[in-house]
């Protein structure tokens, strides 16, 4: 239908500098909106940074950098679900089925 | 990149129809499209936006009108232009369910009214729940509308009544209300007949 133009993808790639930093780009937004559901969820229990932080026994700034997706590792968001009374679960994607992995408790 | 020849191309605007048009032998991709199972309102069709699957990735069509915004964005605002473009590159990226990923509602949040609830604000300060020589401990914050373990295996289930700062903030309004209404009513009666009240 001519109503519709293909975006074009491969002049993105050209314009940010390659497809590694494509990439790089994109798991910065995915990683920034985890950080804005991890903050949902703490306004949802009623905390504050700085009481989570307490919780998790790192200083506010630690938390705010895991809402801005800055800090995103396994165990660094683990100890945030852990504080929020969660449990962190990996899915692990091998295109046609994926696994769900259970985690322990952050050290 | 992906689709080159002109031929590719129809067979992705056909894909494009096919998405946007329900039929009976739908793909996930075309339930994606539509919102999945959960059926939601907003679909990427409505916002001028189809995901035509080509093996491990999507190509992204953009209705014309989005495609011409999105040049003029371009022009005007590059960095803006640049934030809609690495979220376009996600999405083909990570076809129609990237923004789903993380969140899954449990089956009582489904409803939009407990839904409605569940997401209203519960300030610790405020919270009945929440006094000041146990806040910071885990657990001993909790906004009793996500209590844990009423809900189907131990999950949090969301209260269907509203909390006290909201049923403050109703009672507020219906006084706020009634009063309006009367004044309204005094106001005429007031300039008509002087002498009745």
């Amino acid at each position: 239908m001519s109503s519709y133009t293909k975006w074009d993808r491969a002049a993105y790639i050209d314009r940010v500098g390659g497809e590694e930093e494509a990439e790089r780009r994109r798991k910065a937004l995915m990683a920034r909106q985890s950080g804005q559901r991890l903050a949902e969820e703490r306004k949802r229990h009623g905390l504050t940074q700085a009481q989570l932080a307490q919780a998790m026994g790192v200083t506010p700034g630690r938390v705010s950098q895991i809402e801005r997706g800055e800090l995103a590792t396994i165990d660094a968001v683990a100890r945030y679900v852990q504080a929020l009374g969660g449990k962190l679960d990996l899915i692990a994607s091998f295109g046609d089925h994926t696994l769900t992995v259970t985690t322990t408790e952050a050290a | 990149m992906l689709v080159g020849p002109d031929d590719e191309h129809d067979h992705a605007s056909a894909a494009v129809v096919t998405a946007a048009r329900p039929t009976a032998n739908r793909s996930p991709h075309s339930d994606a499209l539509r919102g999945g199972a959960r059926g939601e309102a907003l679909t990427l069709s409505t916002i001028g936006l189809a995901i035509v699957p080509v093996w491990m990735t999507g190509d992204i069509h953009m209705t014309s009108k989005v495609a011409a915004w999105l040049e003029n964005l371009q022009a005007s605002d590059a960095k803006t232009a640049d934030l809609v473009d690495d979220a376009i590159y996600a999405l083909s990226r990570s076809g129609p369910h990237s923004d789903d990923r993380s969140s899954t509602p449990s089956p009582a949040q489904r409803s939009r009214i407990s839904k409605s609830y569940a997401l209203a604000p519960a300030a610790p300060a405020r919270s009945a729940s929440c006094s000041s020589s146990t806040r910071g401990v885990q657990r001993s914050c909790r906004s009793p509308v996500t209590s844990p373990g009423s809900g189907a295996n131990g999950t949090p289930r969301p209260s269907r009544e509203p909390n006290s700062s909201m049923r403050s903030t109703l009672r507020n309004g219906l006084k706020r209300k009634k009063a309006d209404e009367q004044l309204h009513q005094v106001g005429p009666r007031r300039l008509h007949r002087p002498g009745r009240r």
